[in-house]
Formats: C-alpha cells, sequence, structure tokens
C-alpha cells in the first residue's frame, strides 16, 4: 500500500489533470446553463493539457531551445508542448463555436438556461406551433 | 455458351424486359399492355417447354454460372427444377390471359402487370436455381415482387393482409439464411445443390437436425405447412389470378420446391434417413392435412375455403416427399402438377362467379349453375379431381402416394389420405350440387369479352385436368427423371 | 515520376478539398452561385478518381507511406497509406460527391441566404477533407485534430438551416461530442505516455514489446478510445445527440452527417485499435467483447427506437444508431470476415442512408410532410424518388442484389467463425426489425389510398441524378461486389497483420 500511495505522490500531475477532468465533465452535463457547460468544456481541456505537459516534463529540465555552447543541459520533451499549442487552438474555436451557438440560443429562446429552453420548446411544441 | 444456357437466362430475361416494358408505356395503351403481358409469358413458357425437350432428349442439362465474390448466382437445370419451372410458366400463360379479362376495369393496372411479370421471371430463377444462394435470392425477391399484388386494391384488409404475408415471409427467409450461413459452415463453403451432400458428411447429426429444421421452418411458411400457414387465407383478399396463380401454384409451390430440395437436394435421401426426422414431419404433415380439410368445411368464402383446401393438399405433396421412398415421391410430382392445375381451375371460376354476380359465399352460389353452366360446370368437375375421382388426374397423384406410403410400410398414412378425400368431397361436392340445383333470382347477363378472357383459359386447363386423368402416361417422362435423379433405382 | 504522383496525391486530396474550401466564399462573391457549387462537386469527383487511383496502387504495389514536409516519422507526420484508406476515400468520394450534386439545387433556399450557403459549402468541403485526413493519417495527433475539424464543421453543417430547434441540436451535439474529443485526447495523452510516441507504427512496435507491464494503464486507455469515439460515432448508450442533430439539420447535411462524418471516426477507432495497439493485443483484451456486445444491444436497441418514431427523418436517423451496431459488432469479432463486414457496412451504411436521407428529403420538401404516417400517396406523386427509397430499404434490410446482403453476409460468416451464435440471431433479428421500420414507408407512399388528391412533385433532374447514382452504387456493389469486396478484405487483413491471401 505504501509503494501504491508514493507512485500517486510522485506522479502527481497525473492524478491532477484527471481530477480535474471529471470536474469538467460533471460540470457539462449537470449544469443547465449553457455558459456554464463551456466553461466546463473548457476546464476539461486544461486538464488533458497538464496531463501532456506533465508527460513531456523532466525534473531538472530547460526549455528546449537548444544551446550549442552547453552539452550538459537537459531539455524537456518538446512535443507535447507543441501539441498542446494545437490543443489550445482546437479548444479556442470550440469555445467560440459554443458562444455563438449559445447567442443564437439566446435569441431564438431569450434564455441561457438548458431546462428553460426544453421547456419553452416542448410548450410550443404541444401547441403545434413552430420557432421562429 | 449453348443453346439450353441461352434459353435459361432467357426465359427470365424475357419476362423481366415484358415488366420494364408494361411500366413504361402509358396507362392508356391497354391492348398494347395486354399483348406484351400475354407475349411475354408466352414466350418464356414456349422456352422452357423447348428445354424440357431438350433436358428429356438428352440427358444433359445445362448449367450457367457467374461468380459473385465467393457467392456464385447459378442457373442449372435438372428434372425437379424443370418440373416446377413447366408448372409455373404454362400455368402464368394463362392466368395473364385470365388476368385481361378479370383486370378489365382497374384503375392500376400497370402496376398489375409489371409485378405479375416480374414474379414469373423471378419464380422461374427459383425453378432454376443451381445452388442455394441463388435460391434464397429469387426466393427472397419473390416476396417483395408479389406484395403488390397481393395489396392491390388498396383495401384496409389487402393491406392488412400484404402485412402479415410480408411479416410471415420475411421471418422465414431469416430462417433460411441463418440455415445457409450454418450450411456454409459446415460445409466450408459449398452452396452447389449437386455437391453439398457430399460435403455435409462431417457434420454432426445433431448439427443437421437444427439445419434441417432451420430450412423446414423457412420454407415452410410459404409452402403453408401449420402453424405456418396464417398468411395464406388472409392473403386471398389479393385479385382472383394472383390468388389462383401465386397463392395456389407460384408462391406455395416455391415453398414446397424448397422443402423438396431441402430433403432430396441438400441432405439426399441417406442423410435424412439417418437423422430419423421422418416421423415427425409425416405427423406434421398429417396433422397440416386433416386439419386443413376440417378447416376448410367450416369457411362459407369460397376463395378461404379454397386457400383451406390448399394448404391441406400441399401437405400431400410434403408427405411424399418425406416418406423417403421412390413411388411416393413420384406421387409428390404428380400432385405437385395436378394440384396446381386443379386448383387454378377452381379459383378461375371463383373468380368468374365473383365478377359476374358478385357472389363470393358458397352459402349465396346457389342457382348460378344456371347462368354460369360452363364455369360452375368446370367447378364440379374438376373438384371431383380434387377429391380423387378416378377418371380425373388427381386420382393418380393419390393413387401413386398410397402405393408409396404402403411400399414404406406406413400404412396409418392410408388412414389419413382416405379420411381427407372424404373430407374434401364434404366441403366440394355440396357447391356443385347446390349451383345446379338451387334457386336464385339471379338472370343471366350478356357475355362479355372480358367474360370470354376469363371463360377460354379456364376450360382449357379444367381440360388438361381432364386429359392427364385419362393418360396419366403424358407426365411420366418428367416424373420418372426426377425420381431417378434422387434415387439410385 | 509515376511513384512521386502517387505518394504526393495523399496529400494533395486533403489539401485540394481544404483550399477549395477556404476560395469557396470568395469564388461565390466574383462568380455566380451555381459555378462554385459545381466547383465544388467538381473537386469532390476529383477526390474520388483519386482515392480510386490511390486504392488501385495500394492493391497492385502495396502499402506506402508519405512523409509530410519531408520530416520522416517519428519527428513529422507521417500518411500511411493501406487498403484502410483507399477503401474509405472511395467511400468518402462516393457518397459526398452524389450528395453535394444534390445539396446544389436548392441549397440558397434551404439554408436562407447566399452568404450561408456559401460557408455551408465551405463546411461542407472542410469535413470531407478532414474525413479524408483520417483516412489517410498514420499519427495520432494528426488524427485528433482531424477529428476536430470534422466535429467542428458537422456541428457548424447541422445549424446550417439557422432554426431554433437544429441551433439546439447543435449544441447538445457539439457540447457531447466535445466531451468525446476529450476522451479521445486523453487517450492519445495515455498511449504518449506509455509508448513516449504518436506514430501509430512505432507506438505498435513498442507496445508489442512492453504491453505486458502495464495492461490495465492500456485498458484504461482503451476503454477512453472506446468512450471518446464511441460518443461521436454515436454508439448506442452513447447516441443521445444523434436523433436530434441528424434530423433536424438540411438533408444534405442529414446525409453527409449518418452516412460518413460517424464512419470518419469509426475509421480512427479501427486505426487506433488495430494498427496503434494491434490485432494481437487488442483480442487479448476483454475490451472487443464489450465491443460486440453493445454492437448487438445497439443494433436491437437502435431499431426498437426507430420503429416508434413516426417522424421520417427521426425514424431514419434511429436507424443509424442500429447499423452502427452492425460496424462494432464486426469490429469486436475481430476476425478476417468480422472486420470485411465492417468495411463493406461502412460503404453499404453510407450509400444506402445517404440515399435514403435525400430522397425523404426530397419527399419532405415537395409534399410539406414529413410524418410516416401523412405519406399515403407520395409514391405515386413522385415514383422515382420514392423508388430510389424502396432501394435503398432493400439494401439496408440486406436482400440478395443490394450491396446491405455483401456486408450482412460477411458479418454472419464472421460471427459464426467466432462460435457466436447470438451474433447470428441478433443480425437476422436486426434485419426483420430493419424491414419493420422501412417497409411501412413505402406501404405508406405506395399503396395506401391518400386522402387528399396527390400533389405533383418535380423533383429536378439533378437531385433525381445524385440519387440514381446512389441507386446505381448499392445495386452494382450488390450485383458485383468482387472489387470492393477484396479492397475491403484486403483492408481487414491489413489490420488483423495477416499474410495477404492469394
Amino acid at each position: 500500500m505504501g509503494e501504491f500511495w508514493s507512485r500517486i505522490l510522485q506522479n502527481y500531475p497525473y492524478v491532477f489533470a484527471l481530477a480535474l477532468f471529471a470536474i469538467g465533465i460533471y460540470t457539462i452535463l449537470t449544469h443547465s446553463n449553457l455558459f456554464k457547460k463551456v466553461i466546463g468544456i473548457n476546464i476539461m481541456e486544461g486538464s488533458i493539457y497538464i496531463l501532456f505537459i506533465a508527460a513531456g516534463n523532466v525534473r531538472g529540465g530547460v526549455a528546449p531551445i537548444l544551446d550549442m555552447t552547453d552539452t550538459t543541459l537537459t531539455y524537456v520533451h518538446p512535443l507535447p508542448q507543441a501539441l498542446m499549442l494545437t490543443g489550445i487552438v482546437v479548444s479556442v474555436s470550440v469555445t467560440a463555436l459554443s458562444l455563438a451557438l449559445i447567442m443564437k440560443l439566446y435569441r431564438f429562446y431569450g434564455t441561457v438556461d438548458a431546462k428553460e429552453i426544453m421547456r419553452i420548446r416542448t410548450e410550443v411544441r404541444a401547441n403545434g406551433a413552430r420557432i421562429s | 455458351m449453348s443453346v439450353g444456357v441461352a434459353l435459361v437466362l432467357a426465359s427470365i430475361v424475357i419476362t423481366t424486359i415484358g415488366a420494364i416494358w408494361v411500366a413504361a408505356i402509358p396507362g392508356e395503351a391497354k391492348t398494347q399492355r395486354h399483348c406484351i403481358v400475354v407475349g411475354a409469358a408466352l414466350v418464356s413458357a414456349a422456352m422452357v417447354w423447348y428445354l424440357l425437350y431438350l433436358g428429356l432428349g438428352s440427358g444433359t442439362y445445362p448449367a450457367f454460372r457467374v461468380g459473385i465474390a465467393s457467392l456464385s448466382l447459378d442457373l442449372t437445370l435438372d428434372p425437379l427444377g424443370l418440373t416446377y419451372g413447366i408448372l409455373a410458366s404454362t400455368l402464368w400463360v394463362f392466368a395473364s390471359i385470365y388476368s385481361v379479362g378479370y383486370m378489365e376495369h382497374d384503375t392500376k393496372q400497370r402496376q398489375y402487370f409489371t409485378f405479375f411479370l416480374v414474379s414469373a421471371g423471378i419464380t422461374l430463377g427459383i425453378a432454376f436455381s443451381g445452388n442455394l444462394f441463388t435460391f434464397y435470392l429469387f426466393y427472397e425477391l419473390l416476396t417483395f415482387a408479389t406484395y403488390p399484388l397481393v395489396v392491390h386494391s388498396g383495401t384496409k384488409d389487402a393491406l392488412e393482409a400484404g402485412r402479415k404475408y410480408i411479416r410471415y415471409s420475411l421471418v422465414g427467409a431469416s430462417f433460411i439464411l441463418a440455415a445457409i450461413v450454418m450450411l456454409w459452415t459446415l460445409t466450408g463453403g459449398v452452396l452447389d445443390f449437386s455437391s453439398i451432400p457430399a460435403a455435409l458428411a462431417t457434420a454432426s447429426s445433431g448439427q443437421l437436425r437444427i439445419l434441417f429444421f432451420l430450412f423446414l421452418i423457412g420454407f415452410g411458411v410459404k409452402a403453408a405447412i401449420m402453424p405456418l400457414h396464417g398468411w395464406l387465407p388472409s392473403a386471398m383478399v389479393a385479385p382472383t389470378p394472383v390468388s389462383a396463380l401465386l397463392h395456389a401454384v407460384a408462391v406455395v409451390n416455391a415453398g414446397v420446391f424448397g422443402v423438396l430440395r431441402t430433403v432430396y437436394s441438400v441432405f439426399g435421401v441417406d442423410l435424412v434417413k439417418s437423422l430419423s426426422v421422418r416421423p415427425i414431419l409425416l405427423v406434421l404433415c398429417s396433422v397440416t392435412i386433416i386439419l386443413g380439410s376440417l378447416i376448410a368445411l367450416k369457411q362459407d368464402v369460397l376463395k378461404r375455403r379454397l386457400a383451406y383446401s390448399t394448404i391441406s393438399q400441399l401437405a400431400y405433396i410434403l408427405l411424399g416427399a418425406f416418406i423417403l421412398h421412390p413411388l411416393a415421391l413420384a406421387g409428390a410430382m404428380l400432385h405437385m402438377i395436378f394440384h396446381s392445375t386443379l386448383k387454378i381451375v377452381l379459383f378461375f371460376a371463383a373468380g368468374i362467379v365473383a365478377e359476374e354476380t358478385g357472389y363470393l359465399k358458397v352459402s349465396e352460389l346457389g342457382g348460378t349453375g344456371r347462368i354460369l353452366p360452363v364455369t360452375m360446370g368446370s367447378f364440379g368437375i374438376i373438384s371431383l379431381g380434387m377429391i380423387g375421382m378416378l377418371p380425373l388426374s388427381g386420382f393418380w397423384s393419390k393413387y401413386y402416394l398410397m402405393r408409396g406410403s404402403l411400399a414404406a410400410d406406413a400404412w396409418i398414412l392410408l388412414v389419413v389420405l382416405l379420411l381427407s378425400g372424404l373430407l374434401n368431397a364434404l366441403y366440394f361436392i355440396p357447391i356443385t350440387v347446390s349451383a345446379f340445383t338451387g334457386t336464385s333470382d339471379l338472370k343471366p347477363r350478356r357475355k362479355t369479352k372480358a367474360l370470354l378472357f376469363m371463360l377460354v383459359p379456364t376450360v382449357i386447363i379444367a381440360a388438361f385436368g381432364v386429359i392427364f386423368g385419362l393418360y396419366p402416361g403424358l407426365t411420366l417422362p418428367l416424373v420418372d427423371a426426377v425420381v431417378a435423379q434422387f434415387f439410385s433405382l | 515520376m509515376a511513384l512521386a504522383f502517387r505518394d504526393n496525391l495523399a496529400v494533395l486530396v486533403v489539401v485540394a478539398l481544404l483550399s477549395t474550401a477556404y476560395i469557396m466564399p470568395l469564388l461565390t462573391k466574383i462568380r455566380r452561385f451555381r459555378v462554385a457549387e459545381y466547383f465544388a462537386v467538381a473537386m469532390l469527383g476529383l477526390a474520388l478518381s483519386g482515392g480510386i487511383y490511390l486504392a488501385r496502387e495500394i492493391l497492385l504495389h502495396g502499402t506506402f507511406t508519405y512523409a509530410v514536409g519531408g520530416w520522416p516519422a517519428p519527428w513529422g507526420i507521417e500518411l500511411s497509406l493501406d487498403a484502410v484508406s483507399g477503401f474509405f476515400l472511395i467511400t468518402i468520394g462516393v457518397v459526398a460527391t452524389p450528395i453535394m450534386l444534390y445539396a446544389s439545387v436548392d441549397l440558397i433556399k434551404e439554408v436562407g441566404s447566399r452568404s450561408r450557403a456559401a460557408w455551408f459549402l465551405t463546411l461542407f468541403l472542410l469535413l470531407v477533407a478532414a474525413l479524408c485526413g483520417l483516412a489517410v493519417t498514420g499519427d495520432l495527433f494528426n488524427i485528433y485534430v482531424m477529428v476536430e475539424v470534422a466535429t467542428i464543421a458537422s456541428c457548424a453543417i447541422v445549424a446550417a438551416r439557422n432554426d431554433a430547434t437544429s441551433v439546439e441540436a447543435t449544441f447538445k451535439y457539439l457540447m457531447l461530442a466535445t466531451i468525446g474529443s476529450g476522451f479521445v485526447l486523453l487517450g492519445i495523452g495515455f498511449l504518449f505516455v506509455l509508448t513516449g510516441n504518436l506514430n501509430m507504427n512505432f507506438i505498435a512496435q513498442e507496445l508489442s514489446m512492453s504491453w505486458q507491464k502495464y495492461p490495465t494503464a492500456l485498458w484504461v486507455c482503451l476503454s477512453f478510445f472506446m468512450v471518446g469515439f464511441g460518443v461521436k460515432s454515436a454508439l448506442f448508450p452513447l447516441h443521445v445527440w444523434l436523433p436530434d442533430a441528424h434530423s433536424t439539420a438540411i438533408a444534405p447535411s442529414s446525409a453527409m452527417l449518418s452516412s460518413l462524418a460517424i464512419k470518419g471516426y469509426i475509421i480512427a477507432l479501427l486505426k487506433v485499435f488495430y494498427v496503434a495497439v494491434g490485432a494481437k493485443i487488442i483480442t487479448r483484451l476483454p475490451i472487443t467483447d464489450i465491443l460486440t456486445l453493445l454492437g448487438m444491444v445497439a443494433i436491437i436497441a437502435g431499431a426498437l427506437f426507430a420503429l416508434a418514431q413516426d417522424e421520417l427523418k427521426r425514424r431514419l436517423a434511429f436507424s443509424t444508431i442500429s447499423q452502427v451496431g452492425y460496424i462494432f459488432l464486426g469490429i469486436g469479432l475481430g476476425n478476417i470476415h468480422g472486420l470485411t463486414g465492417t468495411f463493406m457496412h461502412i460503404l453499404s451504411h453510407a450509400t444506402t442512408k445517404a440515399l435514403l436521407f435525400l430522397a425523404a428529403g426530397a419527399m419532405i420538401k415537395h409534399t410539406g410532410k414529413s410524418r410516416i404516417s401523412e405519406m399515403a400517396g407520395v409514391g405515386a406523386a413522385m415514383p422515382v424518388t420514392v423508388g430510389a427509397f424502396a432501394v435503398g430499404s432493400l439494401s439496408m434490410i440486406g436482400i440478395p442484389l443490394f450491396s446491405g446482403f455483401v456486408s450482412k453476409w460477411q458479418l454472419l460468416l464472421g460471427s459464426l467463425a467466432n462460435g457466436n451464435y447470438l451474433a447470428v440471431l441478433v443480425l437476422v433479428g436486426g434485419s426483420l426489425l430493419a424491414a419493420a421500420y422501412l417497409l411501412p414507408v413505402l406501404r405508406m407512399a405506395f399503396f395506401e389510398r391518400p386522402l387528399q388528391k396527390p400533389v405533383v412533385a418535380n423533383v429536378s433532374y439533378v437531385q433525381l441524378a445524385a440519387l440514381l447514382f446512389l441507386v446505381v452504387v448499392i445495386i452494382s456493389v450488390g450485383v458485383v461486389p468482387d472489387g470492393v469486396l477484396q479492397l475491403a478484405s484486403e483492408a481487414a487483413t491489413a489490420l488483423l497483420g495477416l499474410e495477404v491471401l492469394p
């Protein structure tokens, strides 16, 4: 048991990342406020950045900018960092798209609450009309 | 490509071309459409007859094969398939002439005749398929091609009947598909009728029994074995030529033909014997024979009575097949031919009565013989054949079935056959008697062209029923060939 | 020369589509809208011929790789072209081209305005480009990027109609799809931590040596992938977004999403499971059993849900859930017939469902009736369209002579090869249920007597041509499947790592 806990402690960034991931998903699924859902997405994606960066990290390493004069330097793995830049771009575009959709939904329904939208929709459908 | 192969293909293709042609010409061109329909059926039938001539003359049968990936489309002639092919394609000609008269005032003629011809080609495809995949393909297509004919009138009843028909058929076809896949894994990919029995030799009898019953249930739906017969009586809402041709000849015999193929081509006589499933099968058929007749007795709607009679008579053919004796198989083949020719006349007559008088029920038929003497006369004579009276063809098939039962030491079947004959007499003879002795206030009507179109085929086929009765030897070359195909004598 | 052309073609297909996508709004500004649409159709046609050429090359000369930007793996992104890529490229081309053709007829009217229509073209082509990218890529992170592009593009084309219900469906879709992406990225992260690589071939090498050291971690990582791609490809309990999204979108969007978009994620899943992790490892983990089970549940449950729908497009959307079950069942079976069946079903469902959605779109648009129970007499008003729908239905049910039968047959053989009789039962039952939910549409349209006088509907010849193209594909794959079947079984063989069969 002791060994298990020490391994967990050593790899605390991973644990942290997974916990954040769970929090993110929980936020998306349980909150009915559309903005909170978007925040949840960002928390979730942030956790994955942590995971990747931690995976590429080397204790005591420096930023991977090649220094020809000093051959003793250890660098952190540059690949995950590059990838996460892409990941951030992706997450920004997803966020932008969702915010745009929220704007549209607000225009259609006058609310940003998923439950409210559901209620309005079923009411309108029951009346047989179309939402314009 | 030999002449035979070309003819096998052409007999199927010509009806398909005819169907497309019928669908393409405008709805008003009635005469043209009728000519195409009858012409296509006639040419196709002529080709099949020529194939019979070729086959019986030389004893060799052409085969046509196109590989479709690991499956193959395979058309082969053999005596069994030829019998069914001859039967279907010939009666198709008469049924299409009859349809011309019967559908005279119908507004959806184009749809009717298109699917009528498509079904003809598909039926020939079933007859000539040389492997199980091809058989399954055409068998499945037949369901879809005949569905529009069943629901033709578009009434609630018709749609309900169509729904029932398609449900039964598709479930049945699924059993066949499952059986084919199982067979495929058992034989390592052999589906050819000619080579399946040898490839099955290594399978365990437990697996073979499962396989056999999968096939039996699958084909049993179309062959209307009780308790899988539910669709047939309700399908009687279809126009009469459809009931006559499809529900007394083509579709139901496709099921019977499937069972024959299963027993004789897939498993082979010896293998079926070794499975010791015969008692179950014979009991199943006997029950269907007796129950079918009993229920027929209680039906008042003429077409429904005929439908239950069909269910009972089809079980005769299956009984003959399951006895697994050369004489019984001969009886089964004869009964397949004779029952079809006789039953189609009965349906045609019922259709004429319905068209001319509007009467559909047996209890209303009193006196109809006075105004439709030829129709009801044919009905009366042919129903005697159905019962199995001597100068008519129906006698001979029952005679062979009985001899087969005796030869196979199954004398109890004799009782079944005789009892059913008695029941047949009970539900057929009163119809004729009341038609000619009963009174009615019907006035004879002027004979129309439509009536003539219906009457001529009826009388011609009825004449065949008598001729076959007087000269049963006419059919023997074909029947002998079938028996010789499956029994080494 | 020929080799250089071939190698570059792989990346060219994707790049050409991407750049066409971005010039679309510009093109519609300076030329007539029609021109832009036909240009898009032409580009998709070119992509199709490129796909066919690549597939032929792959069949003749075996697989090959292309290092993007001249950086070899593991430093650069590697495109790896095998039979899987060839097969999926052909599927994309064959389906996307007629959909675009169909859309070109009344796109502006459907989406509301000219500029929106221009952006629709962009997004459509982006989606196709991303799917092509998924087909050719050999790099895990590249898969993630392509998956994201595909997700965003498909979300946006659901919202193209710009009404309340479709925007709401889009939002739901986007949320769940993003959760899916999160899981996928997490899975990629795990694989990276375990192996230190993102190139799938290198991961495979690394894992084959060391996977026994951490089976649990691998298992967790694979279940992340399963959940992630499962959400995106609507594997049964994770399908909640699909019915809304696919039924509220305009017909070409629905067709595109149901037929191709979800298949892209399945191809990605196949690559991760069978290329990166490898058949040897996958089949030893319980994950394949779970996929088989989920597939079977999806087939039955999706079909039962479909039966309960009266709205035609919703019924088709639930049918997709059922059909995706077939594909996952094949993946789970993990033998040559199962995977061949998976590939054949990817093609056959793509063509069939595209046909059904497009035909349904035309039926709904011209008669104004979206419910099956109102469709009496539609068959008489538009016989060719409903006839095409009938062909699609028969193929979906799996009647011989139509493409659906070919895949069903392979899946049946695969199930029996594994001794999985339950799967046989489910496959056969699934077909019966498909008959139960599709044939009533035809009965209604063709055979029920209409209550009012039937409307006269003139479907444009271009749309009919698109439908007939799909009909021809479905029937020719059903009648002569040899070529595609060979490609599919080659793809399956490649995934299983078996010797190529003679």
